[in-house]
């Protein structure tokens, strides 16, 4: 059975072996972990063409080398922070086949935490509630899946219901003010039970799927009675502890009365990127406490009865730096929300109260349905990953982060424990936002082929211990999660979900890293006209994406977290902010290197242009520790990188007729150099200083040494790669009339082969996977 | 008596070639011959020859009584799709090199299906239409005020010329620079560069500045380089169409058919303009139709094997795309906005096996093996295989009796894979997977109308293609659209809107000003784009006071990113005609996103302007005859058989009629069905249809 591109399962005399597919050796029992039996050996990133920092400054990482030891393929290529790590967890365990039916109960010292890690602490189980039959509040008692719904009627409902949602998506990208949703998509409308199950979302950014759902557990919990829920509501709530990631994003529900009687709710939630707290942008690099992050509302009614409470709209958008941007998005949920209940109770009128009911519910029950088949389509297996990030939100100090990923049969646990204790800053998740991390994945990935609900969690189960990066507690600070662990939990899991695809043959989806660290620059000041503004610049969506098993990854092709990812054009940034840009280009050799390559990354310069009052900063991971890693022998992506000259000779390079507009021309001016950490609150700069920085790459795929050669020409011709990388790293020997020279790339990759096998050691420890 | 004159309008289809010939006598007459891919103007010629003998004239004769010969055509889509354009270089800013390769990342999912974006591991950016290898940088840096930052580098600049020229052999160079639009010396200094060093090379041109100068600089590279690509495609195809026109008889310039709704002369003609005209055909008919019978809202639809086409007339006009996306690539030009999804004939039902649910595609079995009923081969079942069994298609009737169906087959198909899994009979199976496609198809068009600000009811619905007219009037109910028509040209509708099209010329500028301003800006800023328009069109052969002209402002509240369109009045303003601009932004906004959507505090600007210069060309007036009896003649009653309308849950006995053989004012009463060899009008109970005095069919529902 072939679970990875170099190795596969064989029975040998009743035992279950793991060979080399290309020579045949033996790398122990399918039980066991094979890198135990490969070659090892740990290279530091600045011996790795490529792989160094332009300031010189030493990672906190080091790459972790697996070969075979008969014939030197390298099978995988791990992240090690020896600061974190003892030996006898040094090396991830990373597949274990399960090999064991799907009525195996989970591990037992599993499944206590897991009723308690269970996804009701955010909304019930759809699933175990609807089975039983057991009513719910607000329901029809009894009634349950034995109703036999029309068919037809269904399918014209559910497709309906959708468009109604995209309807209002279009009216939050019209109203709003902020470039985040209108260039970066990021809004999500959805329809909710009445005790707040999602039944459908419809989403730009897939963070928000959960969206709403806390939020209106706890309105009901805490304001049913007083002052109550009435028709013509809407309230506004944003807290990290129950929805969303971080301050900034807000909700707006509805809830959705029919002849007096409350059905169902609507909610509308979007990043609204300024919300007060210490720094502007909403994102604050300083912060140690969630008071310091900006205001928090806990279910204002916006509009109250029907009628728009301007107090309260006051009183909110006065708080923040920009009222004119936060007022715009408020209106434009409220928008978004009218259209999606007027909507709604359309489709009641049309179909009755009864079936709209019973049909909501199927929806949610096809999704369960189709998520549980999906899984009981993959082989039952145990898959780790580890990450580390590079900052705490203070200094440049890793943590970690370890995704365990237990499938059996139709449900699929993932298990987070192992990760670092929480960060002092605000490199941290709460419970709720690293659900809506985890969401990324299973909605792109894992269950793209499922509509959005709450039955697509059924299946799932989170463990994330308290106190964690991954669940910190409250008042612990969480402004730039999003950015930062927020990333790294769908990358682990998505590592996890993309070997299980492998192994179930789902070739077509299998994907190596994506994207990981998203440094974002922040910039807040006095614009060229006159006016104050603040925000973030989204470039750095635009990504590499990772390679697959049959071609290599889409340059800057966008983040897994956006579907329809898009950045700005540099005019449009422009028009406002004082800024010229000098470049904006895809960065040669920060794709993960790999048999197949990942998606380059980029890399912008901007001149600070029409102002003296300005501050620029940056949101992120990635500098010090790889964003994103390969699967299967290929490498990760560069590390970024963010310089600031200030003070600089520019003008004198423009009258020679010359821009630096890299990071390594960057260095070339004189000035006052620094190189940013990968979070840094806003610095001061002023006319004719420089920024530039670059954006995450997608990761490769398989060892490098199997990579066509006339791929790494082309490549090189391309601008891809570099000289140095086609010969050190693919091994590559060109001749002097530009072609391949066939046989002394071959010698030149055997003689690299060989070095492998020659440097090479036993890897200490075993790291247990669960 | 005076000698007829003729107006010819020509539709290259991606199958047929239609041609209109509008006689000054106000008959209308229409054919049609296959395309010919490998050089078009050959079927252009047939189906000329065709409709010449239909006239009952000689093609010589037709053509030299021609007095405006219009054309629109896929030879640019073609190429497109084909990739089989010129080899084409693009010279930028130094440093944006990768500006068309990066495609705002956007690029990875535009023109794709919702079903292919979400499957996020399957999603590709498309291969560049410029590689990597045929685009360079020359330092030079513009500002968004137009002020020069760096110079331009002359000698970079010779460098990259001999690069692409000499060393790509390039046939066409596009030219974008950053802000260049705002401040074009550098682009005309490439161009300068271009005639002065390389005079003989007759490459194809196309500069960003000259072309579409408006903000965005991703969208309008691609403009430029699929201008480039598509240049002499289009012009080969033109010259070699005029060449053989002129020898068989028609001396006088043709026009050539554009995106933005209107026909141009040749020289006048910009390559991209021609994508996309095919479509613009069934709009301008369209409003065409809806002029002449004083509908201010339509509703378009086209339905055919495979896609169902929604295009809105809103105020007596089209709309155009907010974010215009040809194939895979953003541009900068005005497209006509019409929407598509997977809903046609050939539209395939199946059961999700998880699930258990009915589902209706996207997945299509087109024409090839195509529905089950046409025995070639296809096992699904489509829309067409229930049309048939739910009696709306006669079976012996098909493209006028060309083709027989196999109800039996298509019968039993629905049966096995329909009903059986789901516990229903075949008629129920049926009636179902007509209702679902009828749903998906008004939820489309419910979206579209949901953004105009006006409701479904205030709209009339006008159908065309194949498919169309069978299923309009159930999801014309559904939407709760008062009036549905249908057409006697509705199959070459297209050709007959090429042949009613006006000259227009379209120009677009991007310029933010917040409102209100000082009324003599705006009329500077519109009156500099009229004179230029002005003189266009006075190469085109028109004089001032012939050409009209529409403006429309692009306008938004500041602080927001996307803008909502605005028509503004003509003329020289005053702070009234400002403020009028002003209220109907306001308004439009409130009616589409509800009260309380509108935040005025953050002040209002228009950021971008659009004018078109309208110079109308003579068009005969639609014969309009005169009303007869309301009793059809007996010849056109072609007899009756059963079919099943879902509301009745049963099947009626219903009377079927020939199009072509009924008189205007006749008025039929649902169940009825009316029929043409390309297509069948199905009239439901509760329903009625009068044939007016155009020949055209309207639907009514009555109590």
């Amino acid at each position: 059975m072939r679970f990875h591109e170099s190795l596969e399962i064989v029975e040998v005399d009743g035992r279950r072996e793991v060979r080399c597919l290309r020579c045949g050796h033996g790398l122990g029992g399918a039980d066991e972990n094979y890198k135990r039996h490969a070659a090892y050996r740990e290279r530091p990133l600045l011996q790795v063409p490529s792989r160094r920092l332009a300031s010189g400054e030493p990672p906190l990482t080091v790459y972790q080398e697996f070969c075979c030891p008969g014939c030197g393929t390298l099978l995988e290529v791990d992240d090690l922070c020896p600061a974190l790590e003892i030996p006898e967890s040094a090396v991830v365990w990373d597949i274990r086949l399960g090999g064991v039916g799907a009525t195996d109960p989970l591990p037992g010292e599993r499944a206590e935490e897991m009723a308690r890690h269970a996804p009701s602490r955010v909304g019930a189980q759809p699933s175990d509630v609807a089975l039983s039959g057991a009513s719910r509040p607000g329901s029809s008692a009894g009634r349950g899946p034995g109703a036999k719904l029309d068919p037809v009627q269904y399918e014209i409902f559910s497709h309906r219901l959708f468009h109604l949602l995209e309807e209002g998506r279009i009216a939050i990208r019209m109203v709003s003010g902020s470039p985040v949703v209108a260039e970066g998509g990021e809004t999500m409308c959805a329809f909710y039970r009445e005790d707040g199950t999602p039944i459908l979302v419809a989403a730009g950014v897939l963070l928000h799927c959960m969206g709403a759902w806390g939020f209106i557990q706890k309105t009901l919990e805490w304001y049913g009675e007083d002052p109550g829920i009435h028709d013509g509501d809407q309230l506004l709530f944003n807290d990290p502890y129950i929805g969303g990631h971080h301050l900034p994003d807000q909700v707006i529900i509805k809830p959705i009365f029919y002849r007096g009687e409350r059905i169902a709710w609507t909610g509308a939630i979007m990043h609204t990127p300024e919300i007060g707290g210490m720094e502007p942008g909403g994102m604050h690099a300083s912060t140690t406490e969630l008071y310091q992050e900006g205001i928090k509302i806990l279910g204002l009614k916006i509009v109250e009865g029907g009628r728009f409470r301007p107090d309260v709209f006051r009183t909110i958008v006065e708080q923040t730096r920009d009222p004119q941007l936060v007022g715009l998005d408020i209106k434009a949920r409220i928008a978004a929300n009218n259209v999606c209940a007027r909507g709604y109770l359309a489709l009641v009128e049309k179909f009755g109260l009864e079936f709209v009911r019973d049909a909501s519910e199927r929806i949610i029950q096809d999704s369960e349905r189709m998520a549980r088949a999906k899984l009981r389509s993959l082989p039952d297996g145990t898959w780790q990953a580890r990450r580390y990030g590079d900052q705490d939100g203070l200094h440049e100090r890793p943590f970690k982060l370890i995704c365990t990923m237990i499938k059996r049969g139709d449900e699929v646990l993932f298990d987070l424990t192992g990760s670092s204790p929480q960060n002092p800053g605000s490199v941290n998740d709460t419970l709720p936002a690293t659900w809506a991390s985890l969401f990324i994945v299973l909605a792109s990935q894992l269950f793209w082929d499922v509509p959005w609900n709450g039955g697509m969690f059924a299946p799932v189960r989170l463990v994330a211990p308290e106190g964690t990066v991954v669940h910190c507690r409250f008042p612990a600070a969480c402004s730039t999660g999003v950015l930062t662990v927020g990333d790294m939990v769908p990358q682990a899991a998505h590592e996890c979900i993309a070997k299980m695809f492998y192994a179930g043959g789902l070739r077509e989806d299998v994907t190596s890293g994506w994207i990981g660290g998203h440094d974002h620059p922040s910039f807040g000041g006095v614009n060229q006209h006159g006016n104050e503004c603040a925000g973030i610049i989204l470039d750095t969506f635009a990504g590499g994406i990772g390679a697959t098993p049959d071609r290599d990854g889409i340059h800057t092709g966008g983040h897994m977290k956006n579907p329809q990812s898009s950045i700005s054009d540099v005019e449009l940034l422009e028009m406002n902010l004082p800024l010229l840009a000098l470049g904006r280009r895809q960065a040669p050799d920060t794709g993960g290197f790999g048999k197949h390559a990942g998606g380059m990354g980029g890399e912008t310069a901007w001149l600070v242009y029409g102002t003296d009052h300005f501050r620029i900063g940056i949101v992120g991971v990635g500098r010090k520790a790889p964003g994103g890693k390969g699967i299967f022998g290929g490498y990760g992506p560069a590390l970024l990188e963010h310089r600031l000259v200030v003070d600089s000779d520019i003008r004198e390079w423009f009258a020679r007729s010359r821009a630096p507009r890299t990071i390594a021309e960057a260095g070339q001016l004189r000035g006052r150099l620094i190189d940013l950490p990968s979070t840094v609150a806003p610095v001061p700069v002023r006319e004719g200083d420089l920024f530039v920085y670059t954006w995450c790459a997608g990761s490769g795929y398989g060892d490098p040494l199997e990579r066509d050669p006339a791929r790494v020409l082309a490549d090189l011709r391309d601008g891809v790669i570099s000289e140095t990388v086609a010969r050190e790293i693919y091994g590559v020997v060109v001749s002097e009339g530009g072609e391949v020279d066939l046989a002394a790339t071959e010698r030149q990759r055997q003689a690299l082969r060989q070095e492998r096998l020659a440097t090479a050691r036993r890897p200490a420890g075993t790291g247990r996977p669960g | 008596m005076e000698l007829p004159s003729y107006l010819i309008g020509i539709d290259t289809g991606g199958t047929f070639t239609d041609v209109t010939v509008l006689t000054s006598a106000g008959d209308v007459v229409i054919e049609k011959a296959p395309t010919t891919p490998r050089d078009f103007s050959r079927g252009i010629m047939e189906a000329l020859r065709r409709a010449a003998e239909a006239v009952g004239v000689g093609l010589r004769e037709l053509l030299e009584r021609c007095s405006l010969f219009k054309h629109g055509s896929t030879v640019a889509t073609n190429a497109l799709i084909t990739r089989e354009g010129a080899r084409v270089g693009l010279i930028t800013t130094r440093g944006f090199e990768d500006s068309t390769l990066i495609m705002r990342a956007i690029g990875r999912v535009a023109g794709l299906s919702e079903e292919e974006i979400k499957h996020q591991a399957t999603a590709v950016k498309p291969e560049p239409l410029v590689p990597r290898a045929r685009i360079r940088g020359v330092t030079e840096r513009i500002d968004f005020r137009g002020r020069v930052v760096i110079p331009l580098n002359l000698e970079e600049a010779r460098q990259a010329l001999q690069d692409l020229i000499e060393g790509e052999g390039i046939e066409a160079l596009a030219v974008n620079f950053l802000w260049g639009f705002v401040n074009p010396s550098h682009e005309q200094a490439i161009k300068a560069l271009v005639a002065r060093e390389y005079p003989d090379r007759d490459l194809f041109l196309s500069l960003a500045s000259e072309i579409c100068p408006v903000v965005r600089e991703y969208a309008r590279s691609n403009t430029v380089i699929l201008n480039a690509f598509l240049g002499c495609r289009v012009q080969g195809y033109v010259e070699a169409l005029e060449r053989k026109l002129r020898a068989a008889g028609y001396l006088r310039p043709s026009l050539i058919m554009q995106a933005n709704g209107g026909a141009v002369h040749r020289e006048e003609m910009v390559p991209i303009g021609t994508l996309g005209s095919g479509p613009s055909g069934g709009m301008i008919a369209s409003k065409a139709m809806a002029d002449a019978l004083g509908h201010r809202h339509v509703i378009t639809t086209d339905m055919g094997g495979t896609s169902f086409d929604v295009g809105l007339l809103v105020d007596g006009y089209w709309r155009y795309q907010r974010d215009p996306v040809v194939e895979r690539f953003h541009v900068s030009w005005p497209m006509i906005d019409i929407h598509s999804i997977g809903a046609g004939g050939g539209t395939v039902a199946w059961i999700d096996p998880v699930t258990n649910r009915l589902r209706l595609g996207p997945r299509s079995a087109g024409a090839d093996p195509g529905p089950v009923c046409y025995d070639a081969g296809g096992t699904e079942p489509t829309v067409t295989d229930t049309d048939l069994l739910l009696g709306y298609l006669d079976p012996d009737y098909f493209l006028g009796g060309r083709m027989r169906l196999n109800r039996a087959r298509a019968e039993r198909a629905i049966w096995e894979r329909i009903g059986q899994p789901l516990g229903m009979d075949v008629i129920e199976a049926a009636a179902g997977i007509y209702e679902i496609i009828n749903g998906h198809m008004s939820d489309l068009i419910r979206k579209q109308v949901v953004t105009t600000g006006a409701l479904p009811k205030e709209f009339a619905l006008y159908t065309f293609g194949g498919a169309g007219p069978v299923h309009a009037a159930a999801f014309a109910r559904d939407l709760g659209v008062g009036e549905i028509y249908v057409f006697p040209a509705s199959a070459v509708f297209s050709s007959f809107g090429v042949a009613a099209a006006d000259v227009v010329h379209t120009r677009t500028a991007s310029a933010r000003h917040p409102l209100p301003t000082d009324p003599e800006v705006l009329s500077q800023q519109l009156g500099r784009m009229e004179e230029a328009l002005l003189r266009v069109m006075a190469r085109e052969g028109f004089r001032e006071e012939q050409v009209s002209f529409r403006r429309t402002f692009l306008m938004r509240y500041r602080r927001q990113v996307n803008e909502l369109e605005v028509e503004a009045p003509t003329g020289r303003y005053t702070e009234a005609e400002v403020r009028a601009v002003m209220e109907r932004f306001e308004r439009r906004y409130e009616e589409v996103y509800g009260t309380g959507s509108a935040y005025r505090d953050a002040g209002m600007e228009v950021i971008s302007f659009r004018v078109d210069a309208i110079g109308p060309t003579t068009k005969p007036a639609l014969k309009a005859y005169p009303p007869g009896s309301p009793r059809p003649p007996s010849d056109a009653r072609k007899g009756s058989r059963q079919a099943f309308f879902p509301a009745e849950k049963d099947f009626c006995l219903t009377a079927v009629y020939e199009y072509g053989r009924l008189q205007p004012g006749n008025r039929l009463e649902g169940p009825a069905i009316v029929e043409t060899p390309v297509t069948t009008v199905v009239i439901p109970p509760g329903a009625e249809t009068q044939v007016d005095q155009y020949l055209n069919l309207s639907l009514r529902w009555v109590g």
